[in-house]
């Protein structure tokens, strides 16, 4: 296998879904002729040509309404926003438009429309450094996808793009330059609602979600110096959820902390502690703890960032106090 | 303000009970009277309603926990009044209440306010080993019992049973006494201990007992054999008021009131409700007293009234065949009849041999206020109202006369919907719930028992043929009575005409749709069976 970063892997998934598929388009803002805010298309214009990868007006609610329309007659649109804050302009395309209209029309049309929605705050303040995959999960219709490693960014961007529904993928800009093995195979796909188990372990399940992934497996690593020896379950896909996965592994631990650069009221955590409670009550052996950002915005002085983001010291203060 | 619902006082010596059962949820709505919770007192189990209507704010204990009498259980939000803003009030009205700050705070224990706190696994695994979590300190955070606390535990007593002395017992599993059994081994551990005991036991000819019996039956009532020896402890009771007594240092306490307490075997063990004033009841009153305990008993609706203040108790185990025992008094009552079961004996007849129905009786006195020969008077004169056939109280109902008052007798317990009906020896349950049939069907019965009566006596005016007849009675399925629908279904060989005139007449004839106003819509259907083929 080769050791290629995160963002080599994405721009691989594009090219290998757009030479296999010919419905399979790409524009945005600044994706053709500049190659992408985050360089992840360059070269795209050269090799597909200037009717399948094109760049758009800075109008994102224009642009993924055409990519909702593109998806409905037939296309296979990959929309990219130059930050995923961004969807909140968009919301009314891809809550109302994206989410609803195969329902809403009886299942007459698919929309299989993929928006890649770079997430995480790197020094860009509070209107470009989000995570804000929870807002979504919300809203019925939508699938999300927050890989973490080079090959399941590949795999499961290839899954969005085959997907006849619309998916969000959250792409965390702080691991595009994360390098991991990805497989050769021009089929392999990370399937939708399918959980990794990042680290075995039995004295603790700790969820970690897209950039918390590796800060989780350092801290499992300083843990497992200490004599615990934690279970890190990576969900991958948000919408679906892969409930089982995080079921059975506080039915072997009992203790379970939550990773996740969301807001904490509401964020993905909680919903965690919802589904504990409605199927795993019996089985907890501690509270739930979560590990988010506390409900302020995002700060764009960095100490102030490093402030309300969760790092490896909180997650492994968190996991200390239910294993005392 | 919102409504506390406490721990209540179910009985004279109750201090505290176990919550058995929540059957509301904190969120749901409850209409007052409502059933919240199911708490088990040390003598029966009892539903507690909800006294005001509204949202149930919190639920304070959980299912098996102890509280004390006049503790707080659910806190019910009133309509108007938010879930929110019932716990401010509540909470406020505790804070007042509260010692001033500065007081010294209980130590964190598992066991700290009074309530076990254990984490959910660690209950699931102290339930799945039986271990009691009541006596653990908890190592979590507030003192909360981890499931390793319980692990330890665990391991702690399987390594104390499984130790040093070869061949120990180690129990294949271990069973908690219900409140109930425990209360009673307590109880009989004290009887045991502190009543000296003395048992007579005599052999009683209960030929006529049950010839008395089968009479009674056969005229329609449901005399058992616990009801006649029940008639004949009363009996003999109100001749030896002594033995209807309790001891108390120095004393003798003697009632005149006879609570006759019935043993009842129940899948949550021994159970003793009472007939209470049964020296006012003849035997057709007290066997309908015993069948209605008996039945609240298997139902778990017994009341703690019913099962308080019995001054002598009787427990048949001849159903078991069981034919003698030596039993212990329930203290402070100063008797305890045991009959066994009745077997065909050779009896001594006029000096010669016959074979007879007899039962064994045991009878345990306390001798500290009984004596042999006051005990044996009582004996020998149980026995001997069996021999006569229970008289007089036997003979009195057995003569019962065909009852032709219209009148009829309704009492309702007071626990339920629950209404028993009786008119002369019959008996019969009125019900809004489901044990038995609701007052609406009751007059659909009414009005098809009479329909079909007034049919058959203008068939035999009219010497008309008519077979076999059913009807079927229906009314709207809620709420007042707005139509009745009449299915008649007649076996006959009359010609239509005058089978229409036949259920005119009858129709007409009947009291019961006599009663039926102008503007309910009265249906009537009629319908020819086949005569059986045969």
């Amino acid at each position: 296998m080769r050791t290629i970063t995160y963002a080599q892997a994405i721009k691989e998934a594009l090219v290998e879904e757009m030479r296999r598929d010919p419905t399979v388009i790409l524009y945005g803002e600044d994706v053709a002729n500049f190659g992408g805010i985050f360089r992840i298309t360059s070269g795209l214009k050269e090799e597909f040509g200037d009717e399948r990868v094109f760049d758009t007006p800075i109008s994102e609610n224009a642009f993924v309404g055409a990519g909702v329309g593109a998806a409905l007659t037939g296309l296979r649109p990959v929309v990219e926003l130059q930050f995923a804050d961004f969807l909140f302009t968009t919301g009314d395309e891809i809550v109302l438009k994206a989410g609803m209209w195969r329902y809403a029309h009886g299942g007459a049309y698919k929309v299989p429309l993929v928006v890649r929605c770079p997430s995480g705050a790197a020094g860009v303040g509070p209107e470009h450094g989000q995570c804000p995959e929870a807002f979504f999960m919300h809203a019925p219709g939508l699938k999300i996808v927050s890989p973490s490693n080079a090959a399941d960014a590949k795999g499961l961007l290839k899954s969005a793009i085959r997907e006849d529904n619309p998916v969000l993928y959250f792409e965390h800009k702080l691991l595009y330059a994360t390098k991991g093995e990805v497989p050769d195979d021009p089929d392999y796909l990370v399937p939708l609602g399918k959980a990794a188990i990042a680290r075995e372990g039995d004295a603790l399940t700790l969820v970690a979600i897209s950039a918390m992934v590796p800060k989780a497996l350092a801290v499992a690593d300083r843990l497992a110096k200490e004599g615990h020896h934690i279970e890190v379950i990576d969900p991958r896909s948000l919408c679906p959820f892969d409930r089982p996965a995080i079921i059975e592994s506080v039915k072997k631990t009992g203790k379970i902390v939550v990773a996740e650069e969301s807001y904490r009221t509401l964020g993905v955590g909680a919903e965690i502690g919802a589904m504990l409670m409605e199927d795993a009550l019996e089985y907890l052996d501690r509270p739930l703890r979560r590990v988010a950002i506390p409900d302020v915005p995002i700060p764009t002085a960095a100490i102030l960032e490093q402030f309300v983001i969760p790092n490896e010291e909180k997650i492994y203060q968190a996991c200390r106090e239910l294993l005392a | 303000m919102p409504v506390v619902i406490q721990m209540p006082k179910l009985g004279h010596a109750m201090t505290e009970g176990t919550v058995l059962q929540w059957h509301k949820h904190a969120g749901d709505k409850v209409v007052q009277g409502e059933p919240v919770l199911t708490v088990e007192t040390d003598k029966a189990q009892v539903e507690i309603e909800a006294p005001a209507s509204g949202v149930i704010a919190r639920l304070a204990a959980a299912q098996g926990e102890v509280v004390q009498v006049g503790g707080e259980l659910a806190v019910i939000a009133l309509n108007g009044e938010t879930v929110d803003a019932a716990m401010t009030a509540r909470a406020a009205a505790i804070a007042s209440a509260q010692p001033p700050s500065g007081a010294p705070k209980a130590a964190a224990t598992g066991a700290s306010r009074g309530r076990v706190i254990a984490s959910p696994r660690a209950k699931r695994l102290a339930a799945e080993r039986g271990i009691d979590l009541s006596g653990l300190s908890g190592s979590g955070p507030d003192g909360m019992i981890t499931e390793d606390d319980v692990r330890r535990t665990s391991e702690n007593q399987t390594a104390a049973l499984s130790a040093p002395t070869p061949g120990a017992l180690v129990p294949a599993r271990r069973e908690k006494l219900t409140r109930i059994q425990a209360v009673g081994a307590r109880n009989l551990t004290q009887s045991w201990q502190q009543v000296p005991h003395f048992v007579q036991m005599v052999r009683a000819d209960m030929s006529r007992a049950m010839d008395a019996r089968r009479a009674l039956n056969a005229n329609g009532a449901k005399v058992s054999v616990t009801d006649l020896i029940l008639a004949a402890a009363v009996a003999a009771l109100r001749e030896n008021p002594r033995v209807n007594a309790s001891y108390s240092d120095g004393e003798m306490l003697i009632y005149d009131r006879i609570n006759l307490g019935i043993a009842v075997d129940t899948p949550d063990g021994l159970i003793v409700p009472v007939i209470h004033d049964a020296q006012s009841l003849d035997l057709a009153a007290i066997s309908a007293r015993a069948a209605e305990l008996a039945m609240k008993a298997r139902d778990k609706k017994l009341t703690p009234s019913d099962l308080e203040a019995a001054t002598f108790t009787v427990s048949n185990l001849g159903a078991y065949g069981v034919e003698n025992g030596t039993p212990v008094i329930f203290a402070p009552q100063a008797a305890l009849m045991f009959a066994g079961a009745i077997r065909d004996e050779v009896l001594a007849i006029g000096g010669k041999p016959e074979v007879r129905p007899a039962m064994q009786i045991a009878i345990a006195y306390d001798h500290r206020g009984i004596d042999g020969a006051t005990a044996s008077r009582f004996t020998t004169r149980v026995k001997q109202f069996l021999e006569d056939g229970v008289n007089p109280a036997a003979q009195a109902a057995a003569t019962v006369q065909p009852h032709r008052k219209r009148e009829v007798t309704l009492s309702a317990p007071g626990d339920s919907l629950r209404v028993d009906a009786s008119y002369g020896a019959h008996r019969w349950v009125l019900d809004g719930d489901d044990g038995g049939v609701d007052p609406v069907c009751a007059f659909l019965g009414a009005l098809g028992g009479c329909l079909l009566m007034s049919l058959r006596v203008a068939a035999r005016v009219r010497k008309a043929p008519l077979g076999r007849a059913s009807i079927r009675a229906r009314a709207n399925e809620k709420g007042h009575v707005k139509e009745v629908q009449v299915e008649l279904e007649v076996e006959t060989s009359l010609d239509d005409e005058k089978l229409h005139r036949l259920v005119e007449v009858a129709e007409r004839g009947c009291h019961i749709r006599a009663l039926i106003r102008e503007d309910i819509a009265y249906n009537m259907t009629v319908r020819r069976i086949e005569a059986a083929s045969n």
